[in-house]
């Protein structure tokens, strides 16, 4: 893992915290503009930062810990090739950027499940529909 | 009588002719009201419309038995078979089609049959077109095919309630257990739920992680069904829909350790009253990025909120509490 810089929450200075949120408030909204958010949220609540390289790897360990689940849970992710893995040795390894782009994959099935949630009513009568349908 | 295989619920039911034409009698003018108004749906279940002779009409030729009954001589072209209540005479023709009986003609019993009014009397002036146009309409069979998939619909997801209880309480603490679900109403699979519960330890607390995995056959999936089944799944495992994360069809659930075992001693008093349990929205009032939610709410549209929880914003935000996450992003940066 190459650890490029790394950022002691507590010790960032709050005049230079409130320089770069100043800034980045004048950005036009961009992925760039989130992520400068997304820094000083962070170091703001006292998260220490560290920025990586996207080709960084991780264990399985570190990847679930990352996500917040069971390593049971990852594991099965895996196996379902929602998140790309590789072996190394006996071991699998996981690559930052894949990782990246499984949570942009989840943020839109939350979306879709969180949608279909508020709407358990339409999808009850539809249901019934389809089952006339098939009478 | 012969019985014959089908889906649906053989018991006698009206037709909407006779419901038409059955003018006299009504316990309570409402199904008349709904007749009228073309409000059909409101009749379900047909069979238990409050009139003596519907009464009579579904005790006599029940599910799965019939009382004896006479068949009516004065028309040739259909086998009608004979019903009496007091006054009230009817005419029940046995579907070969659907299996039904159809209570498909009404009148009284005048004069000793003598009368022109008289049920017996009308029937035979009838010519074969009156006779045919006894027979249900299409309306009458849209009508009880949609009575039949919501009953069918129902147990249906009563048992998957009942399966998803009996499961969780074998994978409580730790464990994995497979569910097979086959279709509602044809005897087909349906999906495979396989349900894991893993506690496991973060740094400074406890959690139970609760995947759910629901693999519907090709056939269903992307269906209302399949996603039917889905959101029940979820319901009986854990109802408040917030608490759900999805990728693709794995989906799951983290909690406190204790709070699966609670919902599925909650569960088991639904099980008990026969009863689904219903989905719980949330009930924290979330803050986005100034994004304009009545359109949201009118489409159904969800929305990330400031703390990273999706959700479908209803009417109501306001009365519920600010979310305590949220707040504390806010008063970070005001110009949110």
């Amino acid at each position: 893992m190459t650890v490029i810089t790394e950022i002691d929450a507590a010790r960032v200075p709050a005049d230079q915290l409130a320089a770069l949120e100043s800034f980045a408030s004048t950005l036009d909204e961009s992925a760039l503009r989130d992520l400068l958010f997304s820094l000083t949220i962070s170091v703001k609540n006292g998260t220490d930062v560290a920025l990586l390289e996207s080709d960084t790897e991780l264990t399985p360990a570190q990847a679930a810990s990352r996500l917040k689940m069971s390593r049971t849970h990852l594991y099965k992710l895996l196996d379902r090739g929602e998140i790309v893995s590789h072996q190394v040795g006996r071991d699998r390894r996981l690559l930052l950027t894949d990782l990246v782009q499984f949570e942009a994959a989840r943020q839109r099935d939350r979306r879709e499940l969180a949608e279909r949630f508020a709407r358990t009513a339409q999808t009850r009568s539809a249901a019934i529909d389809e089952l006339i349908d098939g009478l | 009588m012969c019985y014959i295989k089908t889906v649906h619920n053989r018991r006698a039911r009206p037709t909407l002719r006779l419901l038409r034409d059955l003018s006299d009698g009504w316990q309570d003018p409402a199904p008349q009201r709904a007749v009228s108004e073309g409000r059909h749906s409101d009749l379900h279940p047909l069979s238990e419309l409050p009139h003596p002779l519907i009464a009579k009409a579904a005790a006599w030729f029940g599910s799965d038995q019939d009382g004896y009954c006479e068949r009516i001589r004065s028309v040739e072209r259909l086998v009608l078979w004979e019903l009496k209540t007091g006054q009230w005479r009817g005419a029940v023709w046995d579907d070969p089609d659907t299996g039904v009986r159809w209570l498909c003609a009404a009148g009284l019993a005048k004069g000793d049959h003598k009368d022109r009014d008289d049920f017996y009397e009308a029937l035979g002036r009838m010519d074969n077109a009156d006779v045919d146009a006894l027979k249900p309409t299409a309306e009458d069979i849209r009508l009880l095919k949609r009575e039949t998939s919501v009953a069918a619909l129902t147990a249906w997801e009563l048992d998957i309630q009942s399966q998803v209880h009996a499961c969780l309480t074998n994978v409580l603490n730790q464990g994995e257990q497979r569910l097979t679900i086959r279709h509602p109403i044809r005897d087909a699979h349906f999906a495979d739920v396989t349900i894991t519960v893993t506690a496991y330890s973060e740094t400074d607390y406890d959690v139970e992680d609760c995947v759910v995995e629901i693999d519907l056959v090709d056939a269903a999936k992307g269906s209302a069904l399949g996603w039917h089944l889905t959101l029940r799944v979820l319901i009986s495992v854990n109802p408040p829909v917030q608490s759900w994360d999805a990728t693709d069809t794995m989906y799951s659930t983290i909690s406190e350790p204790g709070e699966l075992a609670r919902q599925a001693d909650d569960l088991a008093a639904y099980i008990e009253r026969d009863e689904l349990r219903a989905e719980q929205p949330g009930s924290t009032s979330h803050y986005t990025h100034g994004r304009h939610l009545a359109g949201c709410y009118i489409n159904g549209t969800a929305v990330r909120a400031l703390c990273g929880v999706i959700f479908v914003p209803t009417q109501d935000q306001e009365r519920f509490e600010h979310c305590p996450a949220c707040q504390g992003i806010r008063a970070l940066f005001p110009h949110l």
